[in-house]
């Protein structure tokens, strides 16, 4: 199976490199953290907002703008196309569950980022005065760990939103709807600390903090010891839930496509 | 047991209908009426090891549709299909490294990359071993000459390229059962020629078991000895091609050119003069006295030419069409196939 994912990560590399043009621009495209971040710098003119001010904001952002670029995922649209469009069928005939070549193409893509928009992410942080990270490794490796994490959560519950394709033409307006409560509760908007307590504690339970916000929070170093290892606890809970929405949507809307005509 | 084994096989479709316009959008938003579509109606045959197999229907007759259900990408409404012992739609991967299904209008080589990378993803997820997979391709590669196209993007590529390139990418795995659902669709004379021929020469070479749809006759022709006729997802004809032609065209037609004309009346009593005009006749005779008329013919009229051809298998089947069956001809294997 390694050698199988090798093969499938080169030639989707290879492919990424085709587009190149293209992926440049969904790379630079990725940019509403910077619109709140310039946003919230102007409130924070003002005076600090709770415990963030100008440089705290910077740091907010920049580190959410690094994780976001490391958990994009857009495999809804691909099932949709290929399941409406009957592209799965030979997808199904050789003896490789799909869903291994999509995995392979958006880890190829998260390389691609890692050599060309993480530097200049970092370049940012390290040349804006004030904003700094801990370097300390347990804290770095949290980061890393929930990082991975957040891209296992959307690619799983992404993947399941395009499976309902078997049954509706309009998953991809389920997927927009998914995307707007991540705007909203994974720390989009505003950093999650600075909600009122009751649409905070809401967001604690809701899956999207544990997609993007909760990374951005270890690497801040905004989490006490026990809050971290609860918090990432939960964050492997909700991966195992869409995990089980998968296999459950797999099985039977392979049953569904194959009754009805692929 | 036979290789491919099917027994009262049925695929129906619940069709979802809706009377056009902006009414009938909102009566079927809230009323959806559904029709039962009966795709495949209980269709039963054997196929040996080694056979090539044609598959003879009109559009919507449910040849693909059957094809479908046995590579396994279809559940089956009532009956069964076993093939080499597998249950298709169970898509064990040891039963998909055993098959292939290429269908003309269909792709699996990736667009925007040369087919050799596409190749290569193939050897990986079917296991091939890279011994193996180098003699393959070069057996490939000199069969259907690719040389020259697999390094190119598959898009540049022409439709008669691809297709070569998405038959070597189907056969890498040296499937024992190949699902050829109109291979040669939209290709040229030549193309469609170079394909059949590969075909032929790759179920010769491994003993390979062919079941073929295609629109040209020629590539049923020229493939298989068995075909079966397949029509509102009834089989009507299972069985030897030339035979079915003999039944349904008891007749052979002469084609005569003459050196002096001749008037209609005068040939009429050799056959069915279907063309005559002077210097040229087509005339229909019966099968068994073809010869003996051509020689009469030829020692009778001032002939400069004469062949004796079969029908238009065109035109047989078109009439097999119209006419729904096969008259006396039981709908169980008759003829044996050509197996080894």
């Amino acid at each position: 199976m390694l050698h199988k994912y090798w093969v499938l990560l080169k030639v989707n590399w290879s492919l990424l490199l085709e587009y190149r043009a293209g992926m440049i621009i969904w790379v630079l495209a990725n940019t509403l953290p910077l619109v709140m971040l310039a946003v919230w710098i102007s409130i924070a003119d003002a005076g600090p907002v709770g415990n963030y001010g100008a440089a705290e904001f910077t740091a907010y952002y920049l580190a959410l703008l690094l994780v976001r670029q490391m958990t994009s995922v857009w495999v809804a649209w691909e099932l949709d196309y290929d399941i409406r469009l009957g592209e799965l069928s030979p997808k199904l005939l050789r003896p490789i569950d799909p869903i291994h070549n999509h995995l392979a193409l958006h880890l190829a893509d998260k390389i691609f980022r890692l050599f060309t928009v993480v530097p200049l992410i970092l370049l940012a942080a390290a040349v804006v005065p004030g904003v700094a990270y801990p370097t300390d490794p347990v804290t770095v490796a949290l980061f890393l760990v929930s990082t991975a994490c957040a891209l296992a959560i959307r690619f799983m519950m992404q993947y399941s939103v395009g499976l309902l394709s078997f049954w509706i033409t309009q998953s991809l307006a389920i997927n927009e709807m998914l995307y707007a409560g991540m705007v909203m509760f994974g720390g989009v908007i505003a950093p999650l600390e600075l909600f009122p307590p009751g649409a905070a504690r809401l967001a604690a339970v809701l899956p999207f903090r544990y997609m993007l916000s909760l990374p951005v929070e270890l690497l801040l170093g905004r989490l006490a010891g026990p809050e971290r290892l609860a918090a990432l606890g939960i964050q492997i809970l909700w991966l195992g839930v869409f995990i089980a929405i998968y296999r459950l949507l797999w099985r039977i809307g392979l049953k569904h496509y194959s009754a009805v005509g692929a | 047991m036979s290789q491919i084994d099917v027994h009262g096989l049925a695929k129906h479709y619940r069709v979802h209908r809706k009377a056009a316009g902006f009414m009938g959008s909102v009566r079927s938003f809230f009323q959806r009426q559904y029709q039962n579509v009966k795709a495949v109606d209980d269709i039963g045959f054997q196929i040996e090891e080694g056979e090539v197999v044609g598959f003879l229907g009109p559009n919507g007759a449910g040849k693909t549709t059957t094809l479908k259900v046995l590579s396994g990408l279809l559940h089956p409404t009532a009956g069964r299909a076993r093939i080499l012992g597998f249950t298709p739609h169970e898509r064990q991967s040891s039963f998909l490294k055993q098959i292939t299904l290429v269908m003309g209008q269909k792709n699996q080589l990736n667009w925007d990359l040369p087919a050799m990378e596409s190749f290569i993803v193939n050897q990986a997820i079917y296991d091939i071993p890279v011994d193996a997979f180098r003699q393959t391709l070069a057996e490939l590669t000199e069969l259907l000459d690719l040389d020259p196209l697999v390094d190119k993007q598959v898009r540049k590529l022409s439709l008669g390229e691809r297709m070569k390139c998405e038959l070597a990418a189907a056969l890498l795995h040296r499937p024992r059962v190949l699902f050829l659902d109109e291979p040669t669709i939209g290709l040229d004379v030549v193309m469609q020629t170079r394909i059949r021929q590969f075909v032929a020469e790759y179920n010769r070479r491994y003993g390979a078991t062919v079941i073929l749809t295609s629109h040209y006759m020629a590539d049923v022709t020229a493939l298989c000895k068995r075909v079966l006729v397949i029509d509102h997802g009834k089989l009507i004809y299972d069985g030897d091609l030339r035979a079915m032609i003999a039944r349904l065209a008891p007749y052979k037609v002469l084609k005569l050119i003459l050196r002096s004309p001749v008037t209609c009346e005068a040939l009429s009593p050799y056959g069915q003069v279907v063309d005559c005009n002077g210097l040229r006749a087509v005339i229909r005779v019966p099968r068994e006295t073809a010869t003996r008329a051509a020689a009469q013919l030829l020692g009778a009229v001032d002939v400069d030419d004469v062949t004796i051809e079969e029908p238009p298998v065109e035109a047989i089947v078109s009439e097999l069409f119209d006419r729904g069956q096969v008259d006396d001809a039981p709908t169980q294997r008759e003829g044996a196939g050509n197996a080894p």
